[in-house]
């Protein structure tokens, strides 16, 4: 079972880690989100939010030690599955839905 | 710059690491420390450690509710069924119920002190209780239809000392098929083992028919066989479970081997189950040896079989088996009839004519302090109860004003829509958190107070306490008596609080509710009342500790040493030990500060004592026999106790003929004059002239008056061999006690030497339980006074905090300061009033249960009662004092424009 609305925050990893592929795990994510929003992200709230996301079926993981370095430390590596694909570009029709016409209001070209 | 290496905060780490599901440990953690590692380059290490900090407490409750299984992998938070939903729910209303706890630190604190109090105290209870009074003796079969039989005076039930082996036989044929009797005796004897001093293990002289009619199966080996009671029997023994360990090493193949006690070899024919420690409960025999090898071993000129025996004291008392179907009155029957048998048999004999058997139960503590050690059990256990009963109020109280401060809340909740059942869960989920807290700090308080009672001995008569074990058993008693008060406490306030309507919840939730706790006194006074008893029972345990540190005992018992020795058979014949006591007589005499040395056979305040007959020259044996205590001893002693001579001159050197007799016996015996006179001592007609009257001492106990005595020599009379060393000294002979140990070692290395030290210490060993008694009193009584203070203290300052608006009005209306301080103060004093004077009575009809235990004061001592009263009105003034002035110090102002 999916869910069929994505909240901000999941949103927001989902992006993430799609364009740390296939170098996606934690720490970077929580990097790469901090670097887009300029803000401190709780590396708990992600752990949590992925969690929940592969929960959901949304992501699916794997351990493995980074391709670069095969001796290094296991990580959980991270990747989008075609229903979190999906759900991604449900939501972002129905902001863009949401949006369209509104940009001259507030101000946005 | 820190000292800590780099890397997250070591504790937060650490706790992050046991959260984690061990096989995400290692991935999770180090992806944890790459995210702190770049925001320590970024932001600086401060912000990282703050960062990580915050990580950990937020994912704590997930990671958490992750290891409980509450999320079966992959499915989705709302997707649990069945005990998943449970287990989740349970989690997050703990969870809450934990938060809640740790939102009123100091309510909760002293509600789990409270119940860690009152739980550790009733753990220990029932520990001691178990141990001295309870149960039966563990394996002893169908312990119903065992007896005890004592024989002794018509007031003598307990008498330990004329039990003889013919009196057992005559009775086992007497009343045969009737009961089945052994003999026992207990004794001592010391394991030599190499490089070390000699260990005492205690132990049972049995008749051969000991197991047999204990019904005690033994895991190896077998019990006595008749044929090995008779003198010239080869040694044999059972080792105890502990002997087994230690001595053998748990060898399986023990049977057979050998062990020397008292120097001599014993084969080992069986080992006893692990927790029979005898008969007697709290038992510590650790071996038992059957008769003649026994008695052999002990250098007594024991003879089962010879004919004239019969006021040989052999055994200390005598267990009986009923057998097949008696009725219960039949055995006291056989016993009488056997003893009417024997007086027509032995006319002469004023034994017979003075003593009586005397039936107790098999099991339990020994008959002689069965009585005291009930006393005893009743008078803690009353404190204990009492104890529970105040815990209990001062629980429900801070209950009540936990759930009082938490109405709003709760009516928020509840108007928001949470079930009741769901509140009452959280109720009772935080009563059982509270409680299990309290549980557990519980069995420190039961570990404390079992490591002060540990090698205490309550009455001199031997219950003694070294082997406590603090087992699950009592830790399960504490764990179970905390939750169940926490959970009591919790009960009134569960269903007041809780049960709230939703319409009534929404309307309480509007309002801050600060209610006027008028239950509250109610409990206050409760409280009151239950530690006036205490406050009194502990003053009167006080008080008579007190005298009894006063208490005259007419010998210099501050300048007095004290040594048993107990030479053994392998290195001493009969005949050597006069020459052996001879020197170590001399050999301390010439010790510093050392002023007089003697030799007696029962040491003063020891529990073995000794009663035979004794009369005046002329009179007849019969029926004038008169039964003083018993000294033998040598000259020195009687110089060494330093008692007043009366009449007469005291012997010196090698006294042998003659006889002291105290003034109470001179008295009983003799018109006029004693010295020169002579008195009988034993049925074969001997005199013995009186040398000299002394004054009397109490020698036997300090709460009993001097009874008659009489003192012997030493050298006169059946071998002896075990004695007291007593030394007189200039000083206070604490600091003399290793030049003592030395002087003894000097003369003999290998000679077993027992308690040596100052003789206040063998008196302190009997005043034990009164102290005991005070000292638990006294901590009960404190613990008491607080709860009851801060009880009083609490509902006063809610009082005044819930009519600050009423107070504020009657400032306004001009109430004067006093006015207004006799106001508040009204309730605080009656409450004290009223709960003190309902305590008074209380304590009056409940005092009379310590009779037996005071010294020099009444149980309805006037000074004791008022001063309690005195100490309650105090203690109840200080504490509404604060409320009070609380009260004066209101702003008419602010308190009006408030709310």
């Amino acid at each position: 079972m999916t869910k069929d609305i994505l909240g901000e925050f999941e949103h927001h990893v989902l992006l993430a880690m799609i364009r740390l592929e296939p170098e996606a795990y934690s720490s970077p994510i929580v990097e790469e989100m901090e670097a887009h929003t300029d803000r401190i992200v709780a590396a708990s709230s992600v752990y949590i939010a992925l969690r929940r996301l592969e929960e959901q079926g949304l992501v699916r993981s794997e351990k493995r030690p980074p391709p670069s370095d095969p001796g290094a430390r296991e990580r959980r590596y991270f990747s989008v599955t075609e229903a979190g694909v999906e759900l991604l570009r449900e939501s972002r029709r129905r902001y863009v839905s949401l949006w369209r016409g509104l940009e001259p209001r507030l101000g946005v070209e | 710059m820190s000292g800590r290496p780099a890397g997250p905060p070591r504790f937060w780490a650490w706790l992050l690491s046991i959260l984690l599901d061990p096989s995400e440990r290692d991935t999770a953690l180090g992806e944890f420390e790459d995210i702190y590692e770049a925001r320590r380059r970024r932001y600086g290490a401060g912000k990282a450690d703050s960062e990580f900090r915050r990580d950990v407490l937020r994912l704590a409750p997930f990671l958490m509710r992750d290891r409980l299984g509450v999320r079966a992998s992959g499915a989705r938070p709302m997707d649990v069924r069945g005990g998943g939903r449970v287990m989740g729910m349970m989690t997050t209303e703990s969870v809450a119920s934990w938060r809640a706890i740790t939102r009123m630190p100091l309510t909760s604190t002293l509600m789990v002190m409270v119940l860690a109090l009152a739980a550790g105290a009733a753990g220990t209870f029932l520990l001691v209780a178990d141990h001295v009074y309870f149960g039966s003796a563990d394996h002893v079969r169908d312990a119903g239809t065992l007896r005890r039989i004592h024989v002794g005076g018509p007031d003598e039930p307990d008498a330990m000392f004329y039990f003889s082996e013919p009196l057992r036989r005559d009775l086992a044929e007497r009343v045969a098929g009737v009961v089945d009797v052994a003999g026992v005796f207990p004794t001592r004897m010391h394991l030599v083992r190499e490089g070390s001093e000699p260990v005492w293990l205690e132990g049972e002289i049995v008749s051969p028919g000991y197991f047999d009619i204990l019904g005690v199966g033994l895991p190896q080996g077998r019990g006595f066989l008749a044929e090995e009671g008779v003198p010239g029997a080869p040694y044999v023994i059972v080792i105890g479970d502990r002997v087994w360990r230690r001595a053998f090493g748990a060898d399986p193949d023990v049977l057979g081997r050998s062990i020397r006690l008292s120097g001599r070899p014993f084969t080992v024919v069986g080992v006893a189950p692990p927790d029979f420690r005898g008969l007697e409960r709290p038992g510590h025999a650790e071996f038992w040896v059957p008769t003649a090898s026994g008695f052999d071993s002990r250098n007594s000129n024991f003879d089962a079989s010879g004919p004239d025996n019969r006021l040989t004291r052999i055994w200390q008392y005598g267990v009986a088996r009923l057998v097949g179907d008696v009725e219960s009155g039949t055995l006291s029957a056989a016993l009488e009839e056997t003893r009417a048998a024997l007086e027509v048999d032995h006319p002469d004999d004023p034994f017979l004519r003075q003593t009586v058997f005397h039936e107790h139960a098999g099991t339990g503590p020994a008959p002689g302090f069965r009585r005291s050690v009930r006393t005893f059990v009743g008078i803690l256990g009353g404190a204990v109860i009492l104890l529970l009963l105040l815990a209990l109020v001062n629980l429900a109280h801070l209950a009540a004003a936990r759930a009082d401060r938490r109405s709003h809340g709760l009516a928020v909740a509840r108007a928001l829509g949470a079930s009741l059942g769901r509140l009452r869960l959280r109720a009772v989920l935080e009563a059982l958190v509270l409680g299990l807290a309290g549980a557990l700090v519980g069995t420190g308080v039961l570990r404390l107070l079992t490591w002060r009672l540990e090698g205490s001995r309550i009455t001199g008569l031997g219950v003694r306490l070294d082997a406590l074990q603090v087992g699950s058993e009592p830790v399960l008693w504490t764990v179970v008596v905390g939750l169940a008060l926490a959970l009591l406490a919790a009960f009134p306030g569960v269903l007041r609080s809780y049960r709230l309507s939703r319409p009534r919840a929404a309307l309480a939730a509007g309002t801050r509710s600060t209610g006027d706790p008028g239950g509250a006194f109610a409990l206050v006074g409760v409280q009151i009342a239950l530690t006036t008893v205490l406050v009194i029972g502990a003053g009167l345990m006080a008080r008579t500790v007190g005298n009894l540190d006063r208490v005259e005992l007419g010998i210099p018992v501050d300048r007095l040493a004290s040594v048993t020795l107990s030479p053994t058979a392998e290195n001493y014949t009969a005949e050597e030990i006069r020459p052996l006591i001879e020197r170590l007589e001399f050999v301390v005499d010439t010790l510093p500060g050392v002023l007089a040395t003697g030799a007696t056979w029962l040491a003063p305040y020891d529990q073995a004592r000794a009663a035979f007959p004794v009369m005046a020259e002329g009179r007849n044996w019969a029926d004038d026999a008169v039964r003083p205590r018993f000294d033998r001893a040598t000259a020195g002693y009687l110089a060494a106790l330093d008692l007043p001579v009366v009449e007469g001159r005291l012997p010196r050197g090698d006294w042998e003929i003659g006889v002291v007799l105290n003034r109470a016996l001179a008295e009983l015996l003799f018109d006029g004059p004693a010295v020169g006179r002579r008195v009988q001592t034993s049925s074969d007609g001997t005199l013995h002239e009186v040398l000299a009257v002394v004054e009397n001492a109490r020698l036997s106990d300090p709460r009993t008056p001097a009874e008659p005595r009489i003192f012997t020599s030493l050298w006169n009379g059946f071998p002896i061999t075990s004695m007291t060393l007593f030394v007189r000294t200039t000083d206070p002979p604490g600091p003399l006690t290793p030049l003592l140990r030395d002087a003894l070692r000097g003369v003999d290395p290998g000679l077993p030497i027992t308690d040596p030290g100052p003789l206040r210490d063998r008196v302190d060993v009997l005043l034990t339980e009164q102290r005991l008694l005070a000292e638990a009193g006294s901590m009960f009584a404190l613990l008491a006074l607080v709860l009851a203070a801060a009880g009083l203290y609490g509902t006063l300052t809610q009082a005044v905090t819930a009519r600050t608006r009423e107070i504020g009005i009657r400032t306004t209306l001009g109430a004067s300061p006093a006015g207004l301080l006799r106001w508040v103060l009204r309730r605080g004093v009656s409450a004290i009033i009223i709960g003190a004077s309902v305590g008074l009575v209380l304590a009056a009809n409940v005092t009379d249960v310590l009779e037996s235990r005071l010294f020099g004061v009444h149980p309805l001592d006037g000074a004791t009662f008022i001063g309690g009263a005195i100490v309650l009105l105090a203690v109840g003034a200080l504490a509404s004092l604060t409320p009070a002035l609380r009260a004066l110090r209101v702003d008419p102002v602010e308190a009006l424009r408030a709310d």
